[in-house]
């Protein structure tokens, strides 16, 4: 969502914002008054959206209101309803998936080859392909097959016929010949158009049609002119005569022998000009143009046709008019079924064609005679693969399927001819040459038989071409029973046929040069099979002639110069197109340090470190040895002044007055509290007496004493928590960059000692140093080590831990680790509480109370931590009270971490220390 | 979107083509549109599977590329796979192994008929569920080797072979083995029977060589009798039981065989069932009405068969005038398909016909078939560009078209336009008779 927020905005927010722009004005003129009360100048906006600071969009384009708009109100202000949105998104996404393994929209294939002269067996031939990077450029070429004696035909490319630009990529190619006429039918998604192409003239339009659903199939009637079948995806097959119209022939809103949810329609015609084929993935009828709703019969259905399989569906549909006007061949992700229309159900011929994804092309070339077979080109969209199937004419004897499938080597092959690229650009190259196919053709040589020309489209708008031609060899082999085996010859060769003067589409245009290539390998054709005379069955496999092909493919050197030529030309046009593509993302903001907060901006004493610490990177050294802290200086705690000394009634009032008593000072000095003071001294008369006749409540004064301490002592430790903690983050600030640079320039010598994840999060982090960040990660550091043991001793081990989290990464932590859990012990010996006096507090306060904020946080935490552990938080404090002073050594002692300087503080702790400690025990109490 | 994109999935092996629906379902190997999307199984698979499936897409490549030797190096080291523990991988292997080798053995140019028999015994008890298909595909390739004493062996030994309880897919293939069996019966049967013939002999009760004969024969019609039983397409096996029958005068016995075979509801439309029906009938001097009868169903199951012209004829041959408008409809069915679209024969007799029924006065017979052809007739048989071509060709079927377009079209339509003015050059005698013999009779000008 977030995805299609960024990219898609305007299709998100464009609606919205349009509406709501007459409300923002981006220009710098000022506003008039009419104008302010419903208008936001940009400034405004622009200020906002710095403070609110959303993710800027990395692609900044043009529409720079838009822009701005989409993030002022993000998605707050939408045109779809993000509920929405996101199941279509989903649906979406799902269906460009599989569209990726399988886009059926391309079935039947956009490529055709038809002779230009009817019965003369001429050489020329029309091949009507679409072209340019959108494929919605029709091409009618004239190519004319040349045969040379010493090597491979060829197909050489002639002028080109006409030209036409659609609306649409086009999708599907169907040609038929009738009455001396070449009918074209085009489909592309919503639209489908018929061209004519007179033999002696130029191809001509003749009509479009356009649809509500998309199309799924066209196909062009062999029996009529100017008729042509039509169906969509909402499963309707129209009749569309160039005459009269589009007629409805039959409509199914549901599959036909099941529910597939598929809205993939095909048709074609029968040996009945009034009889269509209607299928669907489940299944095929017969349906009578005449009378749809009665005559329908069934031709051919997935569980009722023998041996299909689980999960097979039918994926092609063809009329094999030229073979036999009874026969279609179907196909389907495992198979392909020649079915007799005469016979429903009950396949004439299958075979397992093992292709890797579906054959949704296929190319029919019937035998001539008795003497060669009928051939079946399958071809697949993904991977490429070309699969010839033979089978028998079926005049004398039964209809038989001959020899194994034979693969034609893919079009991808012919990368191992380029000499030499580098990776990007093999890299190229191979994504061009693995693009999916989208049409196949294919030719018989009109004068010799032997000689098949296999021509593919590819998805890019390349044409490709191979020749393969039959060279018997008597020396391959013999056949057990005496047939003259045709075997192969490994003449490949391949040859890139002409685009110089710009017949196919010249390099200039966008894309889809059609760089042809030819391969010539061995045909097969089948001869003689050893039939069994009394063997009526056509169950029996017999031995055809076969086409061993060997590896060794050659290349003419023509051939080779062609490859590299249009190789370079695709590598050319691939760098521009790449340098196009990216967008630039500026990553200044993303980048960028945070601001640190003003204390710590303001202090002369980062900007010096961090720059010592580059310097300290740069050189790989050590951080203690460059790294130079400033002392800080130490305050010295001001003499006790006595104001008893001053006996002048100035000084005495000033006094009173510091004090806050400075009302009761002017009423003791005028005499106006008399009455009062003599009245108090009596009831603190009277109560003396009363006490003397009871004296009981003694001990019970002494214990509301002791209940107001108590009270006032743990207030005392809120506040010197804070502080710590405080004082805490003062000390991390300053080591945990250190110890970031240390891992960084040491490598990390055997010194990381407990807290990896902490020293992770900081390595990670970088220079980006988060203020947040360090706390968070001792807290963490804490909690687990918490967890790792029990509570008393737990807490000593976890302040270590803590220590050497920030400390951490020093060549010296360990040592200083031990120092400090040594003095620790001491302390914890001591157990003190922090002293309540305020102004051995306020310094360190002041420092750090900028801070507090960001460590709130860290605070709760610990907080929370030591709530778990023991209601009493004093060992915490031990801890944090030893560290500020510990860090502020590391500043001031270069990290020389001595125990002695590290006893100094300590001591100077203990001295503010020492009043509580001597009423630790009364806390038993 | 299209459930299909699920369902696709690559079939790792070359002749796989009889196996169970759920096993080849739910074939381990065979890769998925739907696994690429988890790519999970391919994480827990083990090295040996790993190497197996490398090895089985370079095996797959070289059989597509009919290198058969370097496929058989790729299948030394496929056997591996059989070593494979799981249970299921078992089957689908040891059923690719037999396939694959199998493919490769036959098209390898050093492989003897030796090596292939032992390599189908080792596969048959690779796993039970091959063991009938093995057997079947065995027998096979020993008829193609003209072996058919070693091919009957094996049948008969898969015939009695039992393991367990037969599945749906082994009940079909027990029940082809049987067939086949019989067919093999049949096909000694009928050498021993030519024999005979050859040598003179034509007592068929004596010698011993009759009395296999003879044994060859109930074998055989004893398999053929209970496999044609079973609904399904058994149209060469049928063909020979007739033949055995025939031999032993069992006429009624045939004609029950074969209109079970056509008329049995339970097996499905077989336009070939009724051919054979009508030439066994036919060649037994079969009443002319049982004859009409079995075409009658012929023409609604495929009304562009050639012997519905025989039908015509035949309908003509019973009564001049009572079957006249069945005859009609049937030619103009004829003329409906495209291979006929040129027939002499049939539009000679379409005219002649239309002229009859002119002269009777049943006009409205030929209206009634015109009506549903009005519209796509003249583009598909009466257009300028057929009128060029057929006088070109043949001035005389142009001839006889041009009278039928007359007849339904009347003399001012396109394609007798042409053809009269081509033939006016050529045979001007004929085309004036033509052109007063519509002028006197056509349903075109009447309506």
């Amino acid at each position: 969502m977030e995805a299609f927020y960024l990219e898609n905005f305007n299709d998100a927010f464009g609606c919205m914002s349009s509406l709501l722009e007459e409300n923002f004005y981006f220009g710098y003129k000022k506003l008039n008054y009419n104008q302010r009360k419903n208008t936001i100048g940009h400034k405004v906006t622009n200020t906002f959206l710095d403070n609110i600071n959303f993710k800027k969009c990395p692609f900044q384009r043009s529409c720079k209101r838009a822009r701005l708009q989409s993030y002022l109100f993000k998605e707050v202000i939408y045109d779809i309803p993000p509920v929405l949105l996101a199941e279509h998104l989903h649906e979406e996404l799902k269906a460009e998936k599989y569209k990726i393994f399988f886009n059926s929209v391309a079935t039947g294939g956009a490529l055709e080859l038809f002779p230009l002269q009817n019965k003369s067996k001429t050489l020329e031939c029309c091949l009507v392909y679409p072209s340019r990077s959108a494929m919605n450029k029709l091409n009618f070429h004239k190519v004319k097959l040349t045969s040379c004696k010493s090597g491979a035909p060829q197909l050489k490319v002639q002028e080109k016929l006409a030209l036409f630009e659609l609306n649409g990529t086009i999708r599907q190619i169907n040609v038929a010949d009738v009455e001396d006429q070449v009918y074209v039918g085009v489909r592309s998604d919503y639209l489908c158009g018929a061209w004519k192409v007179n033999r002696k003239q130029k191809p001509e339009p003749l009509q479009t049609i356009q649809m509500e659903n998309p199309a799924t199939c066209i196909s062009v009637s062999p029996y009529l002119p100017g008729e042509l079948l039509v169906a969509n995806e909402s499963g309707a097959v129209y009749l569309w005569n160039l005459k009269t119209g589009l007629s409805m022939i039959r409509r199914e809103t549901e599959n036909l022998y099941f529910n597939a949810q598929s809205s993939w329609r095909w048709c074609d015609f029968t040996a009945h000009p009034r009889v269509i084929t209607y299928a669907d993935r489940t299944g095929i009828d017969l349906t009578d143009i005449r009378s749809p709703s009665t005559q329908t019969q069934k031709m051919f259905s997935i569980g009722q046709t023998a041996e299909c399989k689980k999960g097979e569906r039918v994926v092609l549909l063809k009329h094999l008019n030229d073979v036999n006007a009874y026969h279609h061949l179907v196909t389907s992700q495992y198979s392909a079924y020649i079915m007799d229309e005469r016979f429903p159900c009950v396949p004439l011929l299958k075979w397992e064609h093992m292709l890797k994804s579906p054959p949704i092309f296929s190319q029919i070339l019937s035998g001539d005679s008795c003497k060669t077979s009928n051939k079946i080109l399958l071809g697949t969209q993904r991977s490429q693969e070309v699969l010839m199937l033979q089978y028998s004419d079926g005049t004398q004897m039964a209809y038989e399927a001959l020899g194994p499938p034979l693969q034609f080597p893919a079009r991808s092959n012919c990368s191992r001819f380029i000499p030499f690229l580098l990776p990007h650009e093999k890299e190229v190259l191979f994504e061009r040459l693995l693009s999916p196919g989208a049409g196949l053709a294919a030719i018989y040589h009109p004068h010799q038989a032997n000689v098949l020309c296999v021509i593919q489209l590819a998805e890019t708008g390349d044409v490709f071409y191979q020749t393969w031609s039959r060279q018997e060899s008597s020396s391959s082999m013999a056949r057990p029973r005496g047939s003259d085996a045709n075997s192969s010859e490994k003449d490949h060769r391949q040859e890139k046929e002409r685009e110089d003067h710009g017949v196919f589409v010249s390099s200039s245009t966008s894309h889809g040069d059609a760089p042809k290539e030819t391969c010539t390998f061995g045909d097969t054709r089948p001869i003689n099979h050893t039939s069994n005379p009394n063997q009526n069955t056509n169950v029996t496999q017999r031995c055809e002639g076969n086409t061993p092909l060997t590896e060794s493919v050659g290349l003419s050197k023509k051939a080779l110069a062609k490859l590299v030529k249009w190789n370079s030309n695709v590598l050319q046009k691939q760098t521009v197109k790449r340098q196009e593509k990216f967008c630039k993302v500026k990553n200044k903001a993303t980048l960028a340090l945070p601001k640190i907060a003003d204390t710590a901006t303001n202090h002369s004493l980062y900007p010096n470190i961090r720059q010592k610490m580059r310097v300290a990177m740069e050189e790989k050294k050590t951080l203690s040895t460059c790294l130079e802290l400033p002392s800080l200086e130490v305050v010295d705690i001001p003499g006790h002044i006595d104001p008893s000394s001053w006996k002048d009634d100035l000084s005495k009032r000033l006094t009173a007055s510091w004090d806050g008593k400075w009302n009761s000072w002017w009423e003791n000095k005028l005499g106006l509290n008399r009455k009062q003071k003599i009245e108090a001294l009596r009831k603190k008369r009277k109560l003396q007496k009363l006490a003397r006749g009871h004296r009981s409540p003694g001990l019970s004064g002494s214990f509301t004493s002791s209940v107001t301490y108590q009270s006032d002592l743990t207030d005392f430790s809120d506040l010197s928590g804070w502080s710590s903690a405080d004082s805490n983050f003062g000390g991390s600030r300053c080591s945990s960059p250190l110890s970031d640079i240390e891992t960084d320039s040491h490598k990390g010598p055997s010194t990381v000692v407990a807290e990896s994840n902490t020293d992770m999060e900081n390595v990670r982090l970088g220079e980006e140093q988060d203020h947040e960040c360090v706390p968070n990660s001792v807290t963490a550091s804490s909690v687990s080590s918490t967890s790792q043991y029990s509570a008393v001793p737990n807490l000593r081990q976890k302040s270590a831990d803590s220590v050497s989290a920030f400390s951490a990464m020093d060549s010296l932590a360990q040592n200083r680790i031990s120092v400090l859990s040594a003095s620790k012990d001491k302390s914890s010996a001591v157990t003190g509480h922090p002293s309540p006096n305020p102004r051995l507090h306020s310094p360190r306060k002041s420092l750090t109370q900028n801070s507090h904020q960001l460590q709130k946080k860290a605070n709760q935490d610990l907080a929370s931590l030591l709530i778990a552990q023991d209601s009493t938080p004093e060992p915490d404090l031990e801890d944090n009270w030893i560290f500020p002073l510990a860090s502020s050594t590391q500043k001031s002692s270069q990290f020389s971490a001595s125990p002695s300087l590290l006893g100094l503080p300590l001591s100077q702790g203990s001295v503010t220390v020492s009043q509580p400690k001597k009423k630790r025990p009364r806390m038993g109490f | 979107m299209d459930d299909i994109s699920n369902e696709f999935t690559i079939i790792d092996e070359g002749t796989d083509e009889g196996a169970d629906d759920s096993e080849d379902a739910h074939s381990a190997s065979s890769f998925n549109v739907s696994s690429l999307r988890q790519p999970t199984r391919k994480k827990r698979e083990t090295d040996i599977r790993k190497t197996t499936r490398t090895c089985l897409e370079e095996l797959h490549g070289a059989l597509l590329h009919h290198q058969w030797t370097k496929a058989a190096e790729f299948m030394q080291n496929y056997i591996q796979v059989l070593e494979d523990p799981s249970s299921q991988q078992k089957m689908h292997s040891s059923q690719r192994v037999w396939r694959m080798g199998a493919e490769i053995l036959r098209h390898h140019p050093d492989a003897t008929v030796e090596d292939l028999n032992s390599f189908y015994d080792r596969m048959k008890h690779l796993h039970m569920s091959n063991y009938l298909k093995v057997s079947l595909e065995h027998a096979f390739y020993l008829i193609s080797k003209d072996k058919i004493e070693d091919a009957k062996r094996q049948l008969s030994l898969a015939e009695s072979w039992r393991y367990g309880k037969f599945s749906a897919s082994q009940e079909k293939i027990a029940k082809l083995i049987q067939a086949y069996h019989g067919l093999l019966d049949f096909s000694i049967w009928i050498t021993k029977r030519n024999q005979l013939v050859e040598n003179g002999s034509h007592d068929f009760a004596d010698t011993a060589s009759n009395q296999e004969m003879h044994t060859y024969f109930r074998q055989a019609s004893s398999k053929f009798h209970e496999v044609i039983k079973q609904p399904g397409v058994w149209d060469p096996f049928v063909l020979c039981f007739v033949k055995l029958l025939e031999f032993y005068d069992d006429y009624n016995g045939a004609v029950q065989v074969l209109n079970n075979y056509a008329y049995n509801d339970g097996f499905p439309a077989n336009p070939n069932a009724h051919i054979y029906l009508y030439k066994f009938l036919k060649k037994n001097n079969a009443d002319m009405k049982k004859l009409v009868k079995v075409l009658r169903v012929l023409h609604i199951l495929v009304p562009s068969h050639k012997l519905m012209f025989k039908l015509c004829s035949l309908l003509d041959g019973l009564d001049k005038t009572k079957y006249q408008q069945e005859s009609l409809k049937i030619l103009f069915d004829l003329l409906d398909y495209s291979d006929w679209k040129n027939n002499l024969k049939v539009w000679k007799r379409l005219k002649k016909k239309i002229s009859l029924l002119i002269k009777l006065g049943h006009s409205e017979w030929i209206n009634e078939q015109w009506e549903s052809r009005r519209d796509w007739w003249p583009a598909f048989h009466f257009s300028t560009y057929q009128a060029k071509r057929n006088v070109s060709d043949n001035l005389n079927l142009a001839c006889k078209k041009a009278t039928v377009a007359g007849f339904l079209l009347s003399k001012r339509c396109r394609y007798f336009k042409v053809v009269y003015k081509e033939g006016m050059k050529a045979n001007p005698k004929l085309m004036k008779k033509m052109k007063k013999r519509i002028e006197k009779s056509s349903i075109a000008s009447q309506s």
